[in-house]
This record gives C-alpha cells, sequence and structure tokens, in this order.
C-alpha cells in the first residue's frame, strides 16, 4: 500500500504526548500517533463519538499539493493537524 | 446553475482534469470527467464518466454514472448482464444516454441509500463508483 506523506515539519503539530487532532467529518479526533492506518483513524473516530462505523469509506480530503485520496484500511498514513478525513457508507447495486 | 452545484464542479476540477460541464433547466449540471483509469479489468482501462448533480443537491445522491459505452469488461468475475456487445459486471448496463452531452453510454448504477448530506460530495461519490469499477 502506498504511504501518504503529509509533510510538515511544525512541532505544533503533536503535543506533549505525541497524539496528534485530525478531524473526522469535520468533528475533532484525537490520535495517538502522526503515523496510523485507515482503520485506526475509524476505530478512534467512533470511540470518541463520531457516526461512522468501521466499514466506512474514509478520505482523506485534499489539501494544497495533494489530491483528495482513499484511505484503505491497511494502509498507513502520516497526519498533521491539518488533516480532515471523511467518512462515508458504501454504496448499492441497484 | 445553483451555487452549490458550481461549488461542487469546482471541487471536482481541483481533483481531475478534463472536467466539463452542462447546465440543466433546473439549476444543477451534467458533469464529464475524462481520462479516468478504471483498471485492467475493462478494455480499454480509460475512460470518460459522466453524471448529473440535480437542483437539489447537495441534499440527494449523485445518480447514475455514465462510462463509454466502447468498454468491453475482460475481468475474470461475474457479467451478469448479457449484451451482443460485450457483457458487463452487475451494476452496470449497456444502452443508456448521457443527459446533457446526448451521448451513448453505459450506465454505471451505484445508489448512495445511506447517504449522509453533511459528509457526502460529487467528489466522493465519484471516486466511491471509481474504486467499484477497479474492483470488478
Amino acid at each position: 500500500m502506498p504511504d501518504t506523506a503529509v509533510q510538515s515539519s511544525e512541532a505544533s503539530d503533536r503535543d506533549e504526548h505525541g497524539s496528534v487532532t485530525v478531524k473526522v467529518n469535520r468533528k475533532p479526533v484525537v490520535l495517538r500517533s502522526h503515523r496510523v492506518t485507515g482503520l485506526e483513524v475509524k476505530k478512534a473516530a467512533i470511540a470518541q463519538g463520531v457516526q461512522i462505523q468501521e466499514d466506512f469509506l474514509l478520505t482523506l480530503e485534499a489539501s494544497p499539493g495533494h489530491p483528495a485520496e482513499t484511505i484503505d484500511n491497511d494502509q498507513t498514513i502520516t497526519v498533521n493537524d491539518r488533516s480532515e478525513f471523511t467518512a462515508n457508507d458504501v454504496d448499492d447495486d441497484s | 446553475m445553483k451555487a452549490e452545484v458550481a461549488e461542487a464542479i469546482e471541487q471536482i476540477k481541483g481533483a481531475a482534469v478534463g472536467v466539463r460541464s452542462v447546465p440543466d433547466a433546473d439549476g444543477g449540471a451534467c458533469v464529464l470527467v475524462d481520462g479516468i483509469d478504471i483498471g485492467s479489468a475493462f478494455s480499454p482501462s480509460v475512460t470518460w464518466i459522466a453524471f448529473p448533480i440535480t437542483w437539489a443537491y447537495p441534499d440527494t445522491d449523485c445518480y447514475p454514472h455514465f462510462i463509454d459505452p466502447g468498454i468491453k469488461y475482460v475481468g475474470s468475475g461475474p457479467a451478469p448482464n448479457q449484451h451482443p456487445d460485450g457483457n458487463l459486471p452487475k451494476s452496470i448496463t449497456r444502452g443508456a444516454t448521457v443527459p446533457g452531452f446526448n451521448c451513448a453510454a453505459s450506465q454505471v448504477s451505484r445508489k448512495s441509500n445511506r447517504r449522509n448530506a453533511d459528509t457526502d460530495t460529487a467528489l466522493l461519490k465519484l471516486m466511491r463508483v471509481i474504486d467499484f469499477l477497479r474492483s470488478c
């Protein structure tokens, strides 16, 4: 799986415990590490009250120089405090 | 064109090249994105994808999506939608016409039945449709 590197050299991205706060469906979610998998992002969001499920599709929203990208459950990415995710339910055949 | 529809098209243009749109009479539009790689299960593996964004957006789903009618399925999965021009996987059927552009197409029918209008967008739906095609 590709490793999406979200560049950041700012110490402010990381608090004293090494955690980072991202957004999932516009709600703040604290992650324990800057290096996380897609599934870890969703699990943290669920644990912190975001109304999604683990089988939702996770998208890392576009940022300057980086188009929006679907993040697989086992894909490890690097996030910072400007990382914003969207998680949506899967589509159905019709 | 409704501002929310225009904003959705700008968001798509920020993520893809070759984006064209035709406004409809109600404030919506039909969007066509060129040069999308839908994976080796299709031949050719690159197609345009078109879809309507209706006046009700963002409160309604972007549905259906359309691909080049010349695309054939060459993958190893089931292709129950039988047609003399080539069988296609579930959710993909031949004989459609793209609104606005009025060109022939195959239709990709993927409905977002549990859509969250607060978080879903036309761009995200397009990405999910591409992921679906690549999974066939």
